[in-house]
């Protein structure tokens, strides 16, 4: 769904205020992308609903530690979401270190967007990036494993693993860049087209 | 002294500082760092931009009932609708000048067409929020409606917190049902929490360690816990934030001696 979206300074603000409102615009313009995150790391869906309803309570509750100078709000969410699947993978006993199978969630790129981002199309993310680097950004980001835990996952030195997912990150970093410079440059297209038209 | 900028840079640090991987101790170093070099905070926002989108590329759309639930628990009643469009101006500052020339060029030559077009816009927009909130509604109302159901069954089994002399005035009472396997605590008093400390559900079995089961805090009356089969007593402590494997008996709230 691609409706209205609120900006991060005012979910802030509307929860802060006790406003439910700020809720559901967390879990309308964030909803996919925590979830994402939460289902490959508890790899269960009924519990990755659980684990999703509690960062939204903590969201709720400890809105008042978050501090914009610190991180973005969604840096901040993601941490909850995280740090609450991990929390609960390891309640569960699971290891998440143990080597996992693959786990074929359903995958909706492509379905969201909020403020700044737009229409992520990962093949054309990912399109240039080394699959050794690819690899250890998934298991961090997406899968929760910590740097000890990728490096013993992926057979390697945990000075390998920080160097890959500094590289990593480059990458999307310049691919983000262009991104935003072929949407400027579509954008000024549009409008020279449009000044002719109108003069024409 | 601190570490340096290029440390910081190749070593990966900002990476993992946004993704939460740091030690405290190298977590200080690079808010340090920040705090000494300004120009390592764009460096953050970019490499939190770059998170964000890798993101949003591999997101999974979450069932409905998921926010239902949690508006349920934050409180309950009526919701107000969603605003049909952000108030305020655009995210990106750069683009908003552009897009709003770009608007008034559009205006000025296709405005007749811009208006109805956008008239037409707003209709279908006001008339999908409404739909949406009364979906979100509906599911409220179902979630309410199953949560009373579950704690008005005749076969739950109600029992107070018998609270240890540490905590003497803790009130809670646990919903317990053996058929449903489901638990419920109805929180009263608690215990106040340090800033890095969470409530802890534990399962008590004769001849078992203790098993862990939910961290939580006081922010909900009414709360779904986890249902151990088998349980004899069900104990709260308090323990470190996130909770720990086996229980600080210190720091033990209280008890609840289930029966059958």
């Amino acid at each position: 769904m691609n409706g209205a979206q609120v900006r991060p300074d005012e979910i802030v603000k509307l929860v802060l205020q006790r406003d439910e409102r700020g809720i559901r615009s967390v879990f309308e313009d964030y909803g996919p992308a925590l979830n994402g995150v939460i289902v490959r790391i508890v790899k269960d869906t009924r519990v990755a609903e659980e684990v999703l309803q509690d960062t939204l309570l903590k969201i709720w509750n400890k809105i008042e530690l978050y501090d914009s100078s610190q991180s973005g709000l969604f840096t901040w969410m993601m941490g909850i979401a995280r740090n609450t699947a991990i929390d609960r993978v390891r309640l569960k006993g699971f290891q998440v270190t143990q080597k996992s199978e693959t786990f074929d969630a359903p995958v909706h790129s492509n379905e969201t967007s909020e403020t700044g981002t737009a229409s992520v199309d990962i093949e054309a993310l990912t399109a240039d990036m080394d699959p050794k680097y690819l690899d250890v950004l998934t298991k961090m980001y997406l899968e929760g494993y910590s740097t000890s835990a990728a490096a013993e996952e992926l057979n390697l030195p945990l000075g390998t693993v920080k160097t890959r997912i500094r590289a990593a990150l480059t990458i999307l970093r310049e691919k983000v860049k262009n991104d935003k410079t072929i949407l400027l440059g579509s954008l000024l297209l549009s409008l020279i087209l449009l000044l002719l038209w109108a003069f024409l | 002294m601190g570490i340096s900028l290029t440390e910081i840079r190749d070593a990966g640090l900002l990476e993992l500082y946004v993704i939460g991987e740091l030690a405290p101790s190298e977590r200080g170093q690079v808010e340090e760092a920040i705090r000494t070099y300004p120009e390592l905070k764009t460096e953050l926002a970019e490499i939190e931009h770059a998170f964000k989108h890798f993101a949003f590329a591999k997101t999974i759309k979450p069932d409905a009932r998921v926010l239902a639930a949690a508006l349920t628990l934050i409180g309950a009643g009526p919701y107000p609708p969603t605003p049909s469009s952000p108030s305020g101006g655009s995210g990106g500052s750069n683009l908003g000048g552009l897009l709003g020339l770009l608007a008034l060029v559009f205006a000025g030559v296709a405005g007749f067409f811009w208006y109805q077009g956008n008239q037409a816009a707003d209709a279908l927009a006001a008339a999908q929020t409404e739909v949406e909130d009364c979906l979100v509604k509906q599911e409220a109302s179902r979630a309410n409606i199953a949560l009373l159901n579950d704690l008005q069954r005749n076969d739950n089994q109600l029992v107070s917190i018998t609270a240890t002399d540490k905590y003497p005035q803790t009130s809670i009472t646990i919903y317990n049902n053996a058929t449903t396997e489901r638990n419920y605590l109805s929180l009263g008093e608690l215990p106040a929490l340090g800033p890095n400390q969470s409530y802890q559900l534990w399962s008590l079995k004769a001849d078992t360690d203790p098993i862990p089961l939910t961290v939580f805090d006081d922010s909900t009356r009414i709360l779904p816990v986890a249902f151990e089969s088998g349980t004899g007593t069900y104990a709260i402590t308090i323990e470190q934030k996130g909770g720990a494997q086996s229980p600080d008996l210190t720091q033990l709230i209280g008890t609840f001696g289930m029966t059958g």
